[in-house]
């Protein structure tokens, strides 16, 4: 039954992905909003934004068609307005709007349902007693009609897709836009119905999954979603019947592996995420995909230009700008001096321990972010399982000093001070090490591909987190990790752990700096702007992509091992696929590819995190902070895709 | 019925900084076959897009049928009557022969899509018989009659043809540019766009020569003989 409801939600994302060779990761969330807006209908009233409003208690054989119309207008108009205008954008693009998209449903879903569940009011179905076939196999009539449904829809698609005239011109789009439009087909009209009857599937799927489970609730598409996407990607993505044979066969391999092997069920999540990486490594293209679809076009991830057409205002405004910038321009040591004294002077001056505190995040961020930025900004490699390297550097540091030392060994850590210093270093070296060993099966990999494969990785670091008890504590977490402290002087307070971060801010910084002006900055810059040319001249792409895994990853590591340390309490709730999001999104902000751009990010979001709090109607609903978040990042893609700081990317070619 | 089919005014067209086509005017009439010729980069291709609205004009404008279309989408420009054979086909590799030529009828009643498949059958009759074969595995010719074939099932009365006879053997490209002369014939107008000069001028009735963005030469094509060709092309008169 699982295994229909996948199947039903991977048709989305192939449909889509075959028509305009996207991931629309928000498939998750319009499954979500398809069981919330079909219980909602069924309801005699609701509560949205906390006040009650009255439904009209729809029998679920009227609400649920009426929802999958509704969020399928909402994949229409999401395709109108985030995606249409990135059509001729660098590939990068879309898939961040598509990941904003995703953060900006859910946390909205979240503001107007609330976090709590919501049970679904009709429950006969599950309620009757299970059929009995030859005697002997019991038959739940639930899972019957979900199987109905599911295999009907598909072969209804099917059909449509082989045999109609609309469903020819998708074929037609997919194959080759441009002589579609030269035979007469409308592609815009083409890709709006892809997208329409994609979330029509992953509406019906999430009613069906709310139906057979019970309720519903914000998250709940988050990991049905992903899986559709692997299941998608198993059958061989822009495959219909691929997707069906994915849905069963991940659905399968997940009961049977909880249901045999030791301890199966706790890591009954990661087994999709496992085989998602084997198959990727081994056969990319899935079951019954082609070859060709896993080759990224050519062309930057970044792109140079703006993504589209902008108003003439619009032009002269940026140009403007840009020009005022040029002319504030004291020098590069003079302004590095200048930001450097007035960060050292915000220690003493600042005196209230709460905005050192933000400082201390700022810097945490714009660290962590400066480090996937050697990933996704100068290689090209969008990597979504970023958070891994932070997790473990602080694990480590955590596991040393607490369950270790002081546990087992009886040491206080006030005697082992120096310990902090080396497990930076350690902390570091492990990521990095973490970091090849993770980049080297994705090798192969491009594009959207690659960035499904790092969600992957990052998804088993955190549920291995979550799950492994004896190591982590699991969701407990673990307390009482020591400040850092030098000889006899603790810097715990804020202002010493404000100094130690600027210290190893200054520190990364100037070898990122250091690193991407030399060859190997060049060779990675060459490996985003083209891979393909960029081997063809020579550049040993293996190797400098792992370089960049494993220098992002040593500085997350690093920044993993000062971040337990100076929130001393560690815990996989700080290490999810959201957090990986949230700095993506700060590199974009900032500007992706230039080495302040990270930091400028990190400190436009944390503080904008601070002013909200004072706003009195996010205060009343905080999850309206992250909508906002995805909110931007869509914005940001359209209007400003090159960043606030595009102006400080770093010019490798140097003009005479 | 006016005599002019199309009708060019100062047609400019930009590629970034680079300036592809520079003020350009010509007309086509009714029935005839009108030939575009040049050496790499003179425009030619470059022209017919903006034609078929694949290109944004920087300027001028574009008369079709006594309409101006230079604002209308390259899908509704197919509806009007006017049809492009793409440059390197561009049929679609994983549908059928037949498939390809329903999709070129898309803008068609389907009540009369029967009717065009037979009529495009009986120009091209290997079509008919490898119907149900993908088409990215006919051959180069194949694949050329094929894209002919599926713009002609829109009924257009202007047909845009962008080097028919690229990459083929020397009896195919014979073959492809009779049956050029054929649809001609049947009252199809035929804008071609050719790099082989010798064949298109011998079929057309009005030659226009474009270098770099613009029009150097326009006659019969009767008139142009070998020595005044290599100086059109290579430009000694500048």
């Amino acid at each position: 039954m699982l295994g229909a409801i996948y199947a039903l939600t991977a048709v989305a994302y192939t449909l889509v992905y075959g028509v305009v060779q996207l991931v629309n990761f928000a498939f998750g969330e319009l499954f979500m909003l398809g069981a919330f807006i079909c219980i909602s209908l069924m309801l005699p009233s609701v509560l949205l934004f906390g006040v009650r409003v009255t439904m009209p208690a729809l029998p679920l054989i009227m609400a649920a068609p009426l929802a999958i119309l509704f969020v399928g207008l909402i994949g229409v108009l999401m395709e109108r307005f985030a995606y249409r205008p990135l059509r001729n954008a660098p590939r990068l693009a879309p898939l961040i709007v598509a990941i904003g998209l995703s953060v900006l449903l859910q946390s909205l879903a979240q503001s107007i349902w609330g976090a709590e569940e919501l049970s679904f009011p009709e429950f006969e179905l599950s309620k009757l007693p299970p059929l009995v076939l030859f005697g002997s196999i019991h038959v739940n009539v639930m899972e019957i009609v979900v199987l109905a449904v599911a295999i009907v829809s598909m072969v209804v698609l099917t059909i449509f897709v082989k045999s109609t005239r609309l469903g020819r011109a998708m074929r037609a789009t997919a194959e080759d836009p441009i002589a579609a439009r030269l035979v007469g087909i409308s592609i815009d009209r083409v890709i709006a119905a892809a997208f329409l009857i994609g979330s029509l599937f992953a509406a019906l799927a999430g009613i069906l999954y709310a139906q057979a489970y019970g309720f519903a609730n914000p998250t709940m598409g988050f990991l049905p979603g992903f899986k559709a996407l692997i299941a998608a990607v198993l059958g061989g993505i822009g495959s219909i019947p691929g997707a069906a044979i994915g849905g069963m066969l991940l659905a399968l391999i997940e009961t049977f592996g909880a249901g045999y092997l030791p301890n199966g069920s706790a890591y009954r999540d990661a087994f999709g995420f496992g085989i998602l990486i084997l198959l990727l490594m081994f056969r990319p293209q899935g079951l019954l995909g082609r070859r060709e679809l896993n080759e990224a076009p050519a062309g930057s991830l970044v792109g140079t230009g703006s993504s589209r057409q902008q108003p003439q205002w619009y032009e002269d405004a940026v140009r403007l700008v840009g020009s005022w910038l040029l002319r504030f321009n004291p020098g590069k040591t003079v302004l590095t001096l200048g930001v450097l004294s007035v960060a050292v002077a915000a220690a003493f001056l600042i005196t209230s321990d709460y905005w050192l505190r933000i400082l201390i995040f700022v810097l945490t961020y714009g660290l962590l972010a400066s480090g996937l930025n050697i990933v996704v900004g100068f290689t090209g490699l969008l990597d979504l399982g970023f958070v891994a390297f932070w997790a473990v550097g602080s694990y480590l540091t955590s596991i040393l000093f607490v369950l270790v030392l002081k546990q087992k060994l009886g040491i206080a850590p006030a005697d082992i001070w120096w310990l902090f210093y080396v497990n930076l270093l350690l902390g570091g070296c492990l990521a990095a090490l973490l970091g090849i060993a993770l980049g080297y099966p994705t090798l192969k990999l491009r594009g959207d591909y690659l960035a499904i494969m790092t969600l992957g990785f990052g998804e088993i670091i955190r549920i291995t987190a979550t799950n492994w008890i004896d190591l982590t504590r699991g969701p407990m977490g673990i307390r009482g990790i020591p400040s850092p402290s030098l000889f006899n002087f603790s810097l715990g307070q804020p202002r010493y752990l404000y100094l130690v971060g600027l210290a190893l801010a200054v520190l990364i910084f100037a070898c990122i700096g250091r690193l991407v002006r030399s060859y190997v900055g060049r060779a990675w810059v060459s490996i985003r702007e083209n891979e393909s040319a960029a081997e063809a001249m020579g550049v040993d792409t293996p190797r400098y992509k792992l370089f960049a895994y494993a220098s992002g990853g040593f500085v997350g590591g690093v920044v993993g091992v000062f971040y337990a340390h100076s929130q001393q309490y560690v815990s996989p709730l700080s290490f999810t696929l959201f957090e990986n999001i949230l700095i993506l999104m700060l590199i974009v902000m900032g500007g992706l590819g230039t080495l302040i751009g990270p930091f400028i990010g990190a400190a436009f979001w944390i503080i904008f995190l601070q002013v909200a709090q004072d706003i009195p109607f996010i205060q009343s609903h905080p999850e309206l902070r992250y909508a906002l978040l995805g909110l931007a990042l869509v914005c940001l893609m359209i209007y400003l895709p090159q960043g606030v700081a595009a102006k400080a990317r770093i010019k490798l070619t140097v003009p005479r | 019925m006016t005599a002019t089919i199309l009708e060019i005014s100062g047609l400019t067209v930009r590629y970034g900084p680079v300036r592809a086509l520079n003020n350009i005017s010509f007309r086509v009439d009714r029935g005839t076959i009108v030939a575009l010729i040049g050496s790499n980069g003179a425009g030619k291709s470059t022209t017919l897009k903006a034609l078929s609205g694949l290109l944004e004009l920087e300027g001028g404008s574009i008369s079709f049928e006594g309409e101006f279309i230079e604002g209308i989408a390259a899908e509704k420009r197919v509806e009007r009557g006017m049809a492009h054979v793409p440059e390197g086909r561009r049929v679609f590799p994983r549908m059928s022969v037949w498939e390809n030529l329903q999709l070129g009828g898309y803008t068609r009643p389907e009540s009369e899509i029967n009717q065009d498949l037979d009529h495009v059958v009986s120009l091209f009759p290997v079509l008919g018989e490898r119907r149900r074969q993908y088409a990215g595995t006919l051959s180069g010719g194949e694949q050329q009659m094929l894209a002919i074939g599926r713009a002609l099932m829109s009924r257009p009365r202007l047909l845009l043809m962008d080097e028919p006879s690229m990459g083929l053997a020397p009896q195919m490209v014979e073959m492809i540019l009779e049956k050029v002369t054929a649809i001609r014939d049947e009252g199809t107008t035929v804008l071609l766009v050719e790099q082989n000069a010798a064949g298109a001028i011998r079929l057309s009735d009005y030659v226009y020569v474009l270098r770099v963005g613009e029009i150097v030469h326009q006659s019969k094509g009767s008139e142009i003989n070998d020595e005044l060709l290599k100086t059109l092309y290579l430009g000694h008169d500048l």
